[in-house]
This record gives structure tokens, C-alpha cells and sequence, in this order.
């Protein structure tokens, strides 16, 4: 690094085109920093997905609701541990763009069901699986809304009215979960089945979907295929998939949105290359005579290559570092007011690392062509060009 | 024949018996532009004893950078052999030229190739960033040198802020730095006025006399050449028409 002053004197000499390269470079790099944690935050729906759980839909269209009667058949067969059904309740909180993570399932069974909760209260547990018209609520959901246990909460379902036509139903709130890891996301509710089941209008004993837990995750397509037998030939055919599976087949339409963001920033980064490239030429052309004086002083041609490569990577640093931090800043703000998916959003250290990486290979390919031209360049010409 | 004569003539007949210098030996150089050859030196020999101060003259167009930078390892003859302090620099490889040149010769140019974005402090102590040698130690040697050209109180000054005088004297402080042996100076008063020049001149005597450094000294100033020892003619070999 001695030769750090010598770069830093040149960087103050073209002060208004340092400017415009650090700006390009610091809008890539905060581009790159707000897209990273949200493509991430698609995988991470991924990472939840349990390979030991299948899912059982309706054939035809996974929003056709599958018969309730279905569970004990699926119950029978090898490998089956358990079987749960789940369904959406669509439900929204005081107003209607408020609306809530709710799903409708058996008490009973839930906890074993869904290992990424957790009751840390056992008494509550069995209080809200006692009483058929209260709902657990996760911790994070209970906090922003003050809810308590013992609070009556009225939801508005979009999908089921009441016998009585009315689509508000007010819950009791019996427990609060928490989850099961850390960084888990508790803003659901959940509401038990039978309750449900009675009061409503329409679809009864019909559920959305089935979880089955197998017990051996190597025989889940063996499984998958056998329950999808089972209902051959019925009016209501399954589908059965483990939920990894479903979660990639359900975000390959995401994977469109993941394709876009993946293209912008690589034609970003092109345009930051061709930008960058093209002042760093300039700048290195300037300085050929420079370059010269400088090889007759006794300056080697790998000298001059460290120096103009160590002025691409400081560019790149220095702006690169100051985008991601300004991203890093915007994601932390984004995630603190949002809710659901966007509130997993966070710039983690793989990000850092994907951005250190991008700052290595613009800064070198960069700084290739000038350094080429330098090194070829001969000195009498050089010197030549400073009269 | 006067005292100062006689003075001269004995410098004359001491510098004769001190071992050569630099020996350049039936060296020849043709430029090639495309088709076009250029003969610029044809089987040129020259010998300069150590502590010598030489003024190369001769027309435009004649040589004289040419030959320079071929002393001073800049570029390489076609054919013949150059010798300086007893290294025999037609025989060192590009890498090792060039280190060479680093640390054994200084370079003055008629516009004095200063780097624009440095200080003149910086401009002074570029050389010396290719070397080992501790920061401190760097101060001392680019104050020194600063301070023997004049110009300690101009450190912080960029080219641009200095005068054309003054930027030549700072050039020579960076011909000083490394303590190279060997002073090659390209019409180094071509572009300044006479009070300038003369400075540079005194500076470059004093440099020769007090520190013993070898001077080669391009020029087409008769004023400048009286300041050598002596002067060589060059002239241009005739172009095979
Ligand atoms: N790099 C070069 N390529 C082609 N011809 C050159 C080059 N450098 C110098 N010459 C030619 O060589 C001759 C001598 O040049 P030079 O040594 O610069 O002369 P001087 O310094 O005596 O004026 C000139 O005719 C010049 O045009
Ligand atoms: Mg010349």
C-alpha cells in the first residue's frame, strides 16, 4: 500500500468524474443490496417447508376444498404417522386491507402438526383446545394488536359467512404461541376446526387441505403416490406433494418476479461496468504520460498494473460499501413497518459476501483493459504525449 | 594562455586519467515508421569519464534524445554495446533495465515531466516508493534534496502552483533522491528565461563539482554548453537515398 497516496492524489485530480463513477457505483451496490434479502426472502418460504410432511390437495384445483371423511383413510395407510387438514379463513382485522394469516384447524393435533410453533404455556394450551370458539394467536400478532388472553377478537372472513349471513366472527383469544426458532414469524391465527365447521353457511366438512406426517421422509413419494390411489376415480381426485415441493411449485411463479429482479441487476451492473470502464480509460489515457515519467523513474509495468488496479478496487469499495450500507439501512426500516413476507427481510453477511465478490470482479474487470493499454503502452511514445 | 586556462586545461588532464564512466560502443539505432527507416545513429562511439559534465549539441532532429535515452536505458540500441559504471546495460533484460535506470540514474526533461496531481514533495519522493526504505527515513531524503535545490518551502506545492524554474529545480531534487551517479539532462533550460536557466545551470555545476555526479546535458544554448567540460558534436549519418 505504499503507493495509496499516490492514488489518493490522483483520485482528487478528476474530482467531478470520481463523483459520477462513486455515484453509479454506490446506486449498483444499493440495488444490489435491496434485492439480495428479498430474493432470499423467496427461498427462505422454502427453508420452512418440511420434507416430513405431505400435502394433500384437491386434483383439480388446489382452491376446491377436499372431503373431511378423506382423513381417516389417510390415516390407515403405511408410513402415516399423523394427519392434520387445514383451511383459510381469509380473514381480515377492523378493516379490510388489514388482513391477518389465518388458517382453520384441529387443536388437538396442531402442536405436533406444526413443529415451527411452540406453547410455552401448557395450561393455556389445553384451555384454548378445550374451548371450540377461541383461537391461538402467535406472539408477534398478539403484541401489535394488545391482544391478552381471555380478549374477544372480531374477525371478518372474506370467504365464510355465519349461519346467520353475518361474515364477522368473534373469537376468544385462549392461547399464544410463540415459534419454534428464533427468527420465526408469529403473526397468525388459528382457529379450531368443529367451531368453525358448524357455524358456517357453506362447505361443510370439507377442509382446504390435508398434512400428512410420514414417518420415513425417504418414502414420501411412495406415500404421496398411495394416498393419490386411494381417491382415484373419486369426484374429488388428490395431489399429493411434500410440502418442499409444493412451496418450489408455488414460488416458480415468483420465479418469474426472481427472474426480472436477476436481470435488472445484471444489466445494472453491465451499465456500472461500461460507466466505470469508460472513466477509469479516460482517466488512465490522461495520465499515459504520467505513466511513462513514471516507468523511466524505474517504475516496473506490474507496478503501474497494482496502481490501476488498486484504484478500480478502492472505487468499487468505497462506493460499493457506502450502497449496501444505505440498502442495509432501507431493509431495516422496510422490515420494521412491514408485515408478513417483507418483515423477513434483512441484509445478512452472505449478502456482504455476494457484494464483496461483485466489488472484486467489477473492480478487475475494470481495471483489465486499462491495464492492458498501460503495459503495452511504450515510453518514448508515453513521454511523448506529455509535450 | 590565462591563469584561468591553465586552471581548465589541468581539470582537462585530470578528468582524462579517471576511469571511464559511460562507454558507449559503435552503438546504432534506426527508427522504423511502417516502411520508412529512419537512421538516427549509425556505429556511434563516446566515452565519458566519472565526474565528467558533457554538452551534447548538434541540429534538430540529429540524435540527441535518441542517444540519452539509450545511456540512460530508456530505450535499446539495434546494434553495439553500452556501458555505464561497469555494468554493461545492453546485456541486462527489461526488468532488470529497468531497475537499473531506477537506481542509478537521474532524468531531467525540457519540461520537466512532473506528476500534476502530486506535491512536489510527492513528486520528489515517487522514486522512492519502489524501495523498502521507512517513511521517516523518505522525509529526510526528499527534505534533503528539496533543500539543495532550494525549494524546502515549496513541499506542499503542486507543479501548477510553481513556476517553470521552479518546477525543473524540483525535478532535479527528484533526479537527486535515490543518489543516482548519473545525470541525464534533456534541454533542461529549453523552456525557461535566461535568470531561470542560469540557476538551473549553477545548480547542475554545483551538483557535478561538489557531489561528483556525472552530467550529460542536451542542449542547443551556447550559454548552457559553456557550463560543461566539454562539448560533443552530433551529427546525423546521411540517409541512404
Ligand atoms: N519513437 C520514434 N519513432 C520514430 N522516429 C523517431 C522516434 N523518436 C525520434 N525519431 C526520429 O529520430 C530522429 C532523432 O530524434 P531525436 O533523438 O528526438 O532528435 P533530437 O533530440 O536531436 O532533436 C528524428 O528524425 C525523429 O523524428
Ligand atoms: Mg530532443
Amino acid at each position: 500500500m505504499r503507493f495509496l497516496s499516490l492514488i489518493l492524489a490522483n483520485a482528487s485530480r478528476g474530482r467531478a468524474r470520481l463523483a459520477f463513477t462513486l455515484g453509479s457505483v454506490v446506486v449498483a451496490f444499493l440495488l444490489l443490496g435491496l434485492m439480495l434479502p428479498v430474493l432470499r426472502v423467496f427461498d427462505s418460504r422454502v427453508d420452512f417447508a418440511d420434507a416430513n410432511r405431505l400435502m394433500v390437495l384437491n386434483k383439480a384445483s388446489m382452491m376446491r376444498p377436499l372431503p373431511i371423511n378423506y382423513k381417516d383413510r389417510i390415516a390407515e395407510l403405511d408410513n402415516v404417522e399423523e394427519v392434520g387438514h387445514f383451511t383459510f379463513f381469509g380473514a381480515a382485522y377492523q378493516s379490510g386491507s388489514n388482513q391477518i394469516p389465518a388458517i382453520v384447524t384441529e387443536p388437538e393435533n396442531f402442536p405436533v402438526m406444526v413443529e415451527e410453533v411452540e406453547f410455552r404455556d401448557a395450561d393455556a394450551l389445553s384451555n384454548w383446545q378445550a374451548d371450540p370458539s377461541s383461537i391461538a394467536v402467535g406472539r408477534d400478532l398478539a403484541n401489535k394488536h394488545g391482544w391478552k388472553i381471555g380478549d374477544l377478537v372480531p374477525l371478518h372472513s372474506s370467504i365464510y359467512n355465519r349461519s346467520d349471513g353475518n361474515p364477522v366472527w368473534t373469537f376468544r383469544v385462549g392461547a399464544i404461541f410463540d415459534g419454534a426458532a428464533e427468527d420465526s414469524v408469529t403473526d397468525s391465527v388459528v382457529i379450531p376446526y368443529e367451531y368453525f365447521n358448524n357455524e358456517r353457511i357453506k362447505g361443510e366438512d370439507t377442509v382446504g387441505w390435508f398434512a400428512v406426517r410420514i414417518a420415513d421422509a425417504n418414502k414420501a413419494e411412495a406415500t404421496g403416490k398411495a394416498i393419490d390411489v386411494l381417491f382415484e376415480n373419486s369426484p374429488n381426485e388428490t395431489a399429493t406433494t411434500t410440502e418442499r415441493a409444493f412451496a418450489k411449485s408455488f414460488l416458480n411463479q415468483v420465479g418469474d418476479f426472481k427472474t426480472l429482479i436477476g436481470a435488472t441487476l445484471i444489466l445494472v451492473f453491465w451499465t456500472l461496468i461500461l460507466i466505470t470502464a469508460n472513466a477509469q480509460m479516460q482517466s488512465i489515457r490522461e495520465r499515459f504520460g504520467d505513466f511513462a515519467v513514471m516507468r523511466i523513474l524505474g517504475f516496473r509495468k506490474r507496478h503501474i498494473t497494482r496502481i490501476i488496479l488498486s484504484e478500480s478496487l478502492l472505487t468499487m469499495f468505497s462506493g460499493g460499501i457506502i450502497g449496501m450500507a444505505i440498502a442495509g439501512i432501507a431493509v431495516l426500516i422496510v422490515s420494521a413497518k412491514a408485515e408478513a413476507l417483507l418483515s423477513l427481510l434483512s441484509l445478512d453477511w452472505r449478502d456482504w459476501l455476494i457484494g464483496a465478490g461483485m466489488m472484486i470482479a467489477t473492480g478487475v474487470i475494470v481495471a483489465t483493459i486499462p491495464a492492458i493499454l498501460a503495459a503495452r503502452q511504450n515510453i518514448i511514445d508515453g513521454l511523448a504525449e506529455t509535450l | 594562455m590565462t591563469v584561468h586556462d591553465t586552471e581548465i586545461a589541468i581539470q582537462a588532464a585530470d578528468r582524462q586519467d579517471r576511469p571511464p564512466f559511460v562507454q558507449i560502443d559503435r552503438v546504432s539505432k534506426t527508427y522504423r515508421k511502417g516502411k520508412l527507416a529512419v537512421p538516427v545513429l549509425d556505429r556511434h562511439s563516446m566515452i565519458i569519464a566519472q565526474g565528467d559534465m558533457v554538452a551534447l549539441v548538434g541540429a534538430s532532429g540529429c540524435g540527441k534524445t535518441t542517444l540519452l535515452n539509450l545511456i540512460g536505458g530508456v530505450d535499446r540500441p539495434d546494434t553495439g554495446e553500452i556501458t555505464v559504471d561497469k555494468t554493461r546495460i545492453t546485456s541486462l533484460s527489461d526488468a532488470g533495465l529497468t531497475e537499473w535506470r531506477g537506481q542509478n540514474v537521474g532524468f531531467i526533461f525540457q519540461f520537466y515531466n512532473l506528476l500534476p496531481a502530486l506535491s512536489a514533495h510527492a513528486n520528489v519522493e515517487l522514486p522512492l516508493l519502489l524501495h523498502d526504505i521507512p517513511k521517516a527515513e523518505r522525509r529526510a531524503r526528499v527534505d534533503n534534496a528539496l533543500n539543495l535545490v532550494g525549494l524546502q518551502d515549496r513541499a506542499s506545492h503542486r507543479p501548477e502552483e510553481l513556476s517553470g524554474g521552479q518546477q525543473q529545480r524540483v525535478a532535479i531534487a527528484r533526479a537527486l533522491v535515490t543518489d543516482a551517479d548519473l545525470l541525464l539532462c534533456d534541454e533542461p533550460t529549453g523552456d525557461l528565461d535566461q535568470d531561470s536557466a542560469t540557476r538551473i545551470m549553477e545548480l547542475l555545476s554545483m551538483l557535478n563539482q561538489e557531489f561528483g555526479k556525472t552530467i550529460v546535458v542536451v542542449t542547443h544554448d551556447p550559454l548552457v554548453a559553456e557550463y560543461a567540460h566539454r562539448t560533443e558534436h552530433l551529427t546525423r549519418p546521411e540517409t541512404a537515398a
